[in-house]
């Protein structure tokens, strides 16, 4: 992602008629990132899709009040994150599943032939396993790639802490992969 | 070259995955999601006069808010005298609650209160103390009112 159309972001939000052309600007840089991070983390592309929809509607609704301090991509991180977690949660209390979050079953949309998608098909099964903020850090780090600070400011943990969640977290996937 | 019997598939680590991961999205997808979200703002208009508040201003508001209320609940405790209404203020206020009611409901209650008036006896305020003196006058009454009855059937029996 371009820190330098961040930028032209911020000073777009620093005029009051520059929100439209501003929010413009984050769906053409975000849109896809935010898909694929959402994406991975409910699985489905139906639920994916509606849970973007409402995390670009936040964005909006919600730009007035962006601090300009404050890093656009990690303030879009930590909506859409906290989005897919509130859709996980939401899908759990429907499904009477107290707790941990219901064992992965790849849908029919998910069970294609193709060898890049069986293996992320077990490795998200394994992901998943996961207690649920353990999913967000290794989502974040894994696939996104995002610095520890960003997570920290993202997830509002200390980045020690990141560390140690994201080191257990590498372990006990590759340990469910390989018995697999 | 035969192939070693012992040999174990090396252990998969998820540096070797990153590369060969994949997720089915349809095609067109993208171009479709971004025409769909760039109509947002068109169709959730921002909250505009929460945009011109600043959020200090709320902020004070609401902790205004919080002190009256606070004061409010701690306001009974301290209070050593009860507020004062006198009867014709009183019933000057339900004349006035009555009068601003709906017709329909005015007569609901007009009856309701008639049929109080009719079990509880006419002439009874809630200040009167009962006794045991007004129970035995009531019963005395009843007995009157069956020993007239009971007279009035002997007198049919009779004839």
């Amino acid at each position: 992602m371009s820190r330098n159309q961040d930028q032209d972001i911020i000073a777009l939000l620093q005029h009051p008629g520059g929100h439209k052309e501003a929010f413009d600007l984050i769906v053409s840089q975000y849109h896809r990132k935010i898909y694929e991070h959402v994406r991975r983390m409910v699985i489905d592309h139906d639920d994916a899709a509606d849970v973007v929809q409402e995390v670009f509607i936040k964005i909006w609704k919600h730009l007035a009040g962006f601090r300009k301090d404050a890093g656009i991509y990690t303030w879009i991180y930590r909506i859409a994150s906290n989005e897919a977690l509130n859709f996980i949660k939401a899908k759990q209390r429907r499904k009477l599943l107290p707790g941990r979050m219901q064992p992965f079953q790849p849908t029919a949309s998910f069970q294609q032939t193709h060898e890049g998608e069986e293996i992320m098909n077990k490795l998200l099964k394994a992901v998943h396993s996961l207690p649920e903020k353990q999913q967000l850090v290794f989502h974040l780090r894994y696939f996104e790639e995002l610095p520890y600070e960003d997570i920290s400011a993202i997830t509002h943990t200390s980045t020690g802490a990141l560390k140690a969640s994201y080191h257990f977290a590498v372990k006990k996937i590759e340990e469910i992969i390989n018995q697999v | 070259m035969q192939p070693n019997s012992n040999h174990k598939d090396p252990r998969i680590s998820l540096e070797t995955l990153k590369g060969k991961l994949h997720q089915h999205v349809p095609e067109g997808y993208f171009e479709w999601q971004e025409k769909k979200l760039l109509e947002i703002p068109a169709r959730h208009p921002q909250g505009r006069i929460r945009s011109l508040i600043p959020v200090y201003a709320l902020g004070a508001v609401a902790a205004t808010m919080a002190l009256l209320l606070m004061f409010n609940m701690i306001l009974p405790v301290f209070q050593t005298h009860s507020i004062e209404i006198s009867e014709q203020q009183a019933l000057e206020y339900m004349d006035l609650q009555y009068d601003a009611m709906d017709p329909s409901l005015q007569i609901l209650i007009m009856n309701a209160y008639t049929d109080a008036q009719l079990s509880l006896g006419t002439g009874w305020l809630p200040d009167e103390t009962s006794n045991a003196a007004d129970d035995n006058d009531v019963s005395g009454e009843s007995d009157e009112y069956l020993i007239d009855f009971a007279e009035e059937e002997d007198i049919i029996t009779f004839l």
